[in-house]
């Protein structure tokens, strides 16, 4: 296909055809938003959306196919699929928000005091985190699991300590940034004081986008803390936790595909829903 | 990334920079005067740092000495930084390790199924394994062997640990390196022939890589096991040998890397395609593939090529979830096995390996940058 173009990207964006966008929001992102609603909802209170009890066994109805009386199917003692899955969604959402708020607050003790403190403390600071990151997030985790135990609480705190590195790094790029912008040398030629600098002009610019690393760094957390739970280390059967309802549903791979399926796919879903929100709260900040 | 999320624009100076900060390196070209009639104008000051045959010009040549004595002397510094790192990995794995409960136990390391030591067998299971001394003195001479090549023995197989790591290590290294090579053929498919083109074809390739990027490798791995090997037979379902055992385990770490690294060659090519030279390019007639191929594609790459060298731990950490799924033997497996057995050295070992492997690919992808694009110096971009 051969497709002349006669000018530069801005002729091109004029010719293109509009986006769907439903009240200035882009179709793709309206989506995200619902699927996260959806999750906010089976978070704070799944009778809403689930009428069923997650933890209702029934044997006669064990491994039953995806159908109208059960929508994702049943597992291996009959407990419905849709069910557990929107009751687990509080224990997903909990352990990403919380293992966020943990990697991404010692991203910003890291990240900013490498940034703003003298060379000297830089040098040091940042081998560590370029350190920090070299391990792999799966290997901190471990250890730190096999230092506090396994359980929900452990998973918090290794997920969150095994993500540092990752926001410590976007952090100190972002004030590094910041701190060698035009407006910030602007404000100090104005005479400002060196903490009037700092506290005015360089922090407000450095912790605006820590919402959209806040809101990416969730999605990930989820997928980190059910892989992990996955390999066993997490939340113990029968717990509706996705990582472990899908570690058990692997079991049973050959004869009832939906175990698997199904709590993947809403791992999956709020992962890709968090990222794209993400994506677009970025886009609006930095007014792209 | 994705998992773990994907690691980003770097502010630390040798590493040069991803995303972000390299994108004015992009802008560059649109400020060079315009002779952008000659082919050679996509990369303009490209003899610099490119090969070329020896220039009769004297000055010339002793410009290119000067290039390669700055070379060599980053290339010193970088490796310096790099055992630097290596350093402070094993120095906090190993501190880190002790305050693992039971540690330091005889009972636990060596799993005396129950029975009950005297004293004086303690004594002596903990002075074989020199747990007798202070933890600096350990410390010391870990370092002292480690100087020798000598990664110590496992408490729990009672093997040198690099024996017993040899062999994972080359599986899991054929393991990364093949997912490594499928993400980058995919990405560059997708990119090469979606990105900057009508929406029709554009979004859709958009859309599958911002999917790509979110999906859990160990449901992934699950989801193409039930599919290839369970449902169609293509494919065996565990263990396998030569090159139909590897693919479905490389393809379940490569989607998700792909998605990831697809974004970022689509960013930099698409503008790439607004540059003034892939005018030029179209305006002598070239067709558009070979526009996009010969000419944008270049700058796509530096991106995707830096982010492919942050993603090594990324890709190591996924070997182990990947490992398990298709019961692969491999560096994974072993590092779930030493940390749940707390075999210190064998952990100790993985770290180091990991460590070094990192600062390896790093310095080679230090290395193409600027062998792909000459414009950045020797002191980064």
């Amino acid at each position: 296909m051969t497709q002349t173009q006669y000018s530069l990207s801005s002729v091109r964006q004029d010719l293109r055809p509009r986006r769907v966008r439903l009240w200035g929001i882009p179709f793709g992102v309206a989506l995200a938003l619902a699927f996260a609603l959806f999750l906010l909802v089976a978070a704070v209170a799944p009778q809403i959306v689930a009428w069923g009890d997650p933890f209702a066994t029934d044997p006669a109805a064990a491994f039953s196919a995806p159908g109208a009386a059960h929508i994702f199917g049943t597992d291996h003692a009959g407990r419905d699929i849709y069910t557990r899955i929107v009751f687990g969604a509080q224990q997903s959402l909990l352990i990403g928000v919380a293992a966020t708020a943990i990697g991404v607050g010692g991203g910003l003790i890291l990240g900013l005091g490498s940034a703003l403190a003298p060379r000297a403390v830089d040098l040091v600071v940042g081998r560590l985190i370029e350190v920090l990151f070299v391990f792999p997030t799966v290997l901190i985790a471990l250890i730190l699991i096999s230092i506090l135990g396994s359980g929900i609480g452990p998973l918090i705190v290794a997920v969150g300590l095994g993500t540092v590195a990752d926001s410590a790094r976007l952090i100190r790029a972002q004030a590094l940034k910041v701190k060698h912008g035009e407006f910030v040398a602007a404000s100090r030629a104005l005479g400002r004081s060196s903490t009037a600098v700092l506290l005015q002009t360089i922090a407000p610019n450095v912790i605006r986008p820590i919402f959209v690393i806040a809101t990416l760094g969730v999605g990930q957390a989820i997928l980190w803390a059910s892989s992990l739970s996955f390999l066993g280390l997490g939340a113990a059967p029968p717990s509706p936790e996705w990582g472990t309802m899908l570690a058990d549903g692997r079991n049973y791979l050959q004869v009832a595909w939906w175990i698997s399926l199904f709590p993947g796919l809403f791992i999956t879903l709020s992962a890709l829903s968090l990222t794209i929100i993400g994506r677009f709260l970025q886009q609006r900040t930095e007014g792209r | 990334m994705t998992q773990s999320s994907p690691p980003r624009a770097s502010g630390s100076e040798a590493v040069p920079a991803g995303t972000e900060t390299s994108v004015p390196a992009f802008a560059a070209p649109a400020s060079e005067p315009a002779h952008a009639s000659e082919p050679a104008d996509a990369a303009p000051p490209a003899a610099a740092a490119l090969p070329s045959p020896p220039a009769a010009d004297p000055r010339a040549r002793a410009d290119r000495r000067d290039d390669t004595r700055a070379f060599l002397t980053f290339l010193a510094l970088r490796i310096l930084a790099g055992l630097g790192v290596v350093l402070v990995a094993v120095s906090l794995g190993f501190f880190l390790l002790r305050l693992v409960p039971g540690a330091d136990s005889v009972q636990t390391l060596i799993g005396a199924n129950g029975r009950a030591l005297t004293n004086e067998q303690i004594a002596a299971v903990r002075a074989d394994l020199g747990l007798d001394h202070s933890l600096i003195v350990q410390y010391g001479i870990y370092l002292g062997k480690l100087v020798t090549g000598d990664l110590g023995t496992s408490y729990l197989q009672r093997q040198p640990v690099s024996l017993i790591l040899g062999p994972q290590i080359l599986s899991t290294l054929q393991l990364a390196g093949t997912a490594l090579g499928f993400a980058w053929i995919l990405a560059t498919v997708s990119t090469l022939l979606t990105a900057g083109r009508r929406r029709l074809i554009e979004t859709p390739g958009r859309v599958v890589e911002i999917i790509a990027a979110s999906l859990p490798q160990f449901w992934l791995g699950l989801m193409l096991l039930l599919v290839f090997a369970i449902g169609w037979h293509w494919f065996p379902v565990s263990g396998g040998t030569g090159f139909s055992g590897i693919v479905l385990p490389a393809l379940t770490l490569a989607i998700p890397l792909a998605g990831l690294i697809g974004q970022l060659t689509r960013e930099s090519f698409t503008e790439a395609l607004d540059q003034p030279f892939v005018l030029s390019a179209r305006a002598r007639g070239l067709s558009d593939l070979s526009v996009r191929f010969r000419h944008a594609l270049r700058h796509a790459l530096i991106p995707a090529l830096a982010f492919s060298g942050q993603s090594i731990g990324w890709l190591l950490g996924g070997t182990l979830v990947v490992e398990e799924i298709f019961a692969r033997p491999g560096i994974g497996r072993v590092i779930f096995a030493a940390v749940n057995s707390r075999d210190l050295p064998l952990v100790l070992g993985v770290v180091i390996v990991v460590a070094v492997g990192y600062v390896l690919v790093s310095i080679i992808v230090d290395i193409l940058y600027r062998i792909i694009d000459p414009r950045i110096g020797v002191n980064g971009a």
